[in-house]
């Protein structure tokens, strides 16, 4: 089973084999975890990390082996986080109603404040990037692969892989001046 | 070795020794985008695993979701008994509505004036009928 391809094991998942699901869960869950806690507010990350995986049960049939299950899986993760945003969206415009009546909310310490501007400043940029930057750093950061095995994932040379990371982190870093 | 082969290089190991808690000093000329990968290790914290609590959560929530997949999986199912039942069922459907259409007395069979008055045209109607719903059958026990 741990020498299984993601392919075979969600080829047995779909026919109804638990263990071959968990074995694919085992092996996503942190990266799926960190790609989430790149994009979302701390306190929603298991939220949304929990509804990837029920997405993932739910459109298990609908898995073709044409394409490799990991770029299937992150569509899901993608997919989750824009769904997570946009009902974030539609709240925040309800509260702002009630706030503007009811007063400013608590304001936090300015430690405390610092830091998670800073982590909200470097996630906005993240977002805004285009997605072949966004990809990179995700490999190496949330998957934790070497940038020779983010190479032989995406077909490129190991020059042209680093290229990259160094132009996404350029991307990054102009992002957050823009703000 | 050109200047940008030289950063592109010196990036990525320092971006390897920050995953990996390693000291390393950057040169001037990478300084800011060392900053903006210290940034993301703190934001994603790569080597901090989800927590056993909600490993377990998760679990339980998933075996849940799992147990109702495979109660929908099992309704949709079409065993090889339903499915040859269906078949007999059909046939018989099918040969009733045959004999009736060509043995009924009062008319003399089929029906006048139209596509079906011809005995050769209806058992034609009669076939393809037969085969679209057979048709049918496998098609639903392949999805």
């Amino acid at each position: 089973m741990f020498d299984a391809s993601d392919e075979h094991l969600a080829r047995k998942a779909q026919l109804g084999d638990r263990d071959a699901f968990y074995a694919l869960y085992n092996r996503y869950l942190q990266r799926v975890y960190n790609r989430v806690k790149s994009k979302v507010p701390p306190q929603d990350v298991e939220d949304v990390t929990q509804e990837i995986f029920i997405a993932l049960v739910r459109s298990l049939d609908s898995y073709q082996q044409r394409s490799r299950f990991n770029t299937w899986l992150y569509t899901i993760v993608n997919r989750q986080i824009a769904d997570f945003y946009r009902r974030r969206n539609r709240n925040e415009r309800g509260q702002n109603v009630e706030l503007d009546s009811e007063g400013a909310p608590e304001i936090p310490s300015t430690a405390e404040h610092d830091e998670a501007d800073q982590r909200m400043s470097i996630q906005k940029a993240l977002n805004h990037l285009p997605e072949h930057y966004q990809e990179v750093i995700m490999m190496r950061f949330a998957d934790g692969l070497t940038f020779a095995e983010i190479a032989e994932q995406r077909g490129q040379s190991l020059e042209a892989v680093k290229s990259l990371y160094r132009r996404a982190l350029q991307a990054v870093r102009d992002n957050m001046g823009e703000e | 070795m050109d200047e940008n082969r030289r950063l592109d290089d010196e990036l990525a190991e320092l971006t390897d020794a920050i995953i990996e808690n390693r000291e390393m000093t950057p040169s001037q000329d990478i300084a800011d985008l060392a900053e903006i990968a210290r940034g993301l290790r703190d934001l994603i914290e790569p080597n901090t695993p989800p927590s056993a609590s909600f490993d377990a959560r998760m679990k339980n929530r998933l075996d849940m979701e799992w147990e109702q997949r495979q109660r929908r999986m099992t309704r949709m199912r079409v065993t090889p008994a339903v499915r040859m039942v269906s078949l007999a069922a059909a046939v018989v459907v099918v040969m009733v509505v045959v004999i009736f259409l060509t043995n009924n007395p009062s008319e003399g069979g089929g029906f006048d004036g139209t596509a079906l008055g011809s005995p050769d045209a209806l058992i034609a109607v009669v076939a393809v009928a037969a085969v679209v719903g057979a048709a049918i059958l496998v098609w639903r026990n392949r999805r």
